[in-house]
């Protein structure tokens, strides 16, 4: 490749037009020996780019996914799952305990009696009293239609009859043994008929 | 994803994951973290490999991410110079001197540009990436792309050439 050929290569390659393949010419006559003075000075931007391009990385990179290093991972996390856990049972009994103790009956008694007046207390009595009575009211009028439900027992009584069918059932039984054994002594007695007209 | 395709087709990645991390982050210890974390995304199970048509491209877009988000979170990039130059044959131990001096006076060049500039010269120049490539992973055009790319390389030269310059004027004076 002849110098001139090289010089608008290296226009081309500073405007950024340059391909890959025309670069890797570059790159091949600037770490040559025969780099002419006028352009000299670019000898060491390709060398620092060769240079630069044999750097490696001396990680050592896992094969496979290592599950043994998740594990630890894992249980560490659940470890201090659990600890928080516990912390936080801890806190909120705790909280419950002292709270409720805070709110003994009279203490409330005598705060609600400091808030408000008699009078207030009494009409809040009366209107609770008129909305419990509202509602009682309402619930034994809708128990009334239930009561029908309480027919179904009569239902049961007609099929009392049939365990009487039961009993004429083994009566029966009884009755035709006897009548069996009627028969055998019958039978004996035709015998002895004929013993004596003999 | 068996154990096979995660051989053949993330691992390889690696490399160009650290240093594009390390480009942004300017550290080679959090661009080995960066590289920890991009690779145990990758091997979440909702990351489906086979359905991926670039998966160098998706990577890399998870490790810009991370970085992006390492600097938010920590503020600042840090200041750590590397210069490593073996290799540059041919030359005599004069030159190699000087060479080496300038490889690292064009990392810091390259330090002082802004962050896209930065990371468009890492895909371009050092892992040669298509632009389309490039679109996807820095989720600009490709226009924007070059215009940047062109605008970092004309810095570097621009800076390079001051820097010559005061040199000479330097060396001029003393003498």
């Amino acid at each position: 490749m002849n110098i001139t050929e090289i010089k608008l290569l290296v226009e081309k390659y500073f405007e950024g037009e340059t391909t890959l393949q025309e670069e890797e010419k570059l790159r091949e006559f600037f770490s040559s020996t025969v780099v002419p003075a006028e352009l000299a000075e670019f000898v060491p931007v390709f060398a620092y780019f060769n240079e630069e391009k044999k750097i490696v990385s001396s990680s050592v990179l896992p094969t496979k996914p290592a599950p043994a290093k998740v594990i630890p991972i894992a249980r560490k996390r659940s470890f201090w799952l659990a600890v928080s856990g516990i912390a936080a049972s801890i806190i909120f009994i705790v909280t419950i305990v002292v709270e409720s103790g805070k709110k003994n009956p009279a203490g409330n008694e005598n705060y609600i009696r400091q808030q408000y007046s008699n009078e207030e207390i009494n009409s809040a009595y009366n209107q609770t009293r008129e909305v419990l009575a509202f509602v009682s009211n309402k619930f034994s009028q809708g128990t009334q239609p239930l009561n029908k439900v309480s027919k179904i027992g009569y239902s049961e009584k007609p099929f009392e009859q049939i365990k009487k069918f039961d009993k004429g059932l083994s009566n029966l039984s009884g009755n035709i043994d006897k009548m069996e054994n009627g028969i055998e002594t019958m039978s004996k007695l035709s015998k002895i008929n004929i013993i004596i007209k003999l | 994803m068996t154990t096979e395709e995660f051989n053949n087709k993330v691992i390889p990645v690696k490399d160009k994951i650290f240093r594009l991390a390390r480009r942004i982050l300017n550290s080679a210890e959090d661009a080995e973290d960066i590289v920890q974390e991009v690779f145990l995304k990758m091997w979440s199970k909702d990351i489906d490999i086979s359905s991926l048509k670039n998966i160098d491209a998706f990577m890399l877009v998870i490790t810009k991410n991370l970085c992006l988000d390492k600097i938010r979170w920590s503020g600042q990039h840090k200041l750590e110079t590397n210069s490593q130059t073996s290799g540059i044959n041919n030359a005599t131990p004069h030159k190699i001197l000087e060479i080496k001096d300038e490889v690292a006076g064009i990392h810091q060049i390259i330090r002082q540009l802004p962050l896209m500039q930065q990371m468009i010269v890492q895909m371009r120049d050092i892992e040669g990436l298509e632009f389309d490539e490039m679109e996807e992973i820095l989720n600009i055009n490709a226009n924007a792309i070059r215009v940047n790319l062109s605008r970092a390389r004309k810095a570097i030269r621009d800076q390079l050439m001051k820097k010559d310059a005061y040199e000479y004027h330097g060396n001029k004076v003393i003498g």
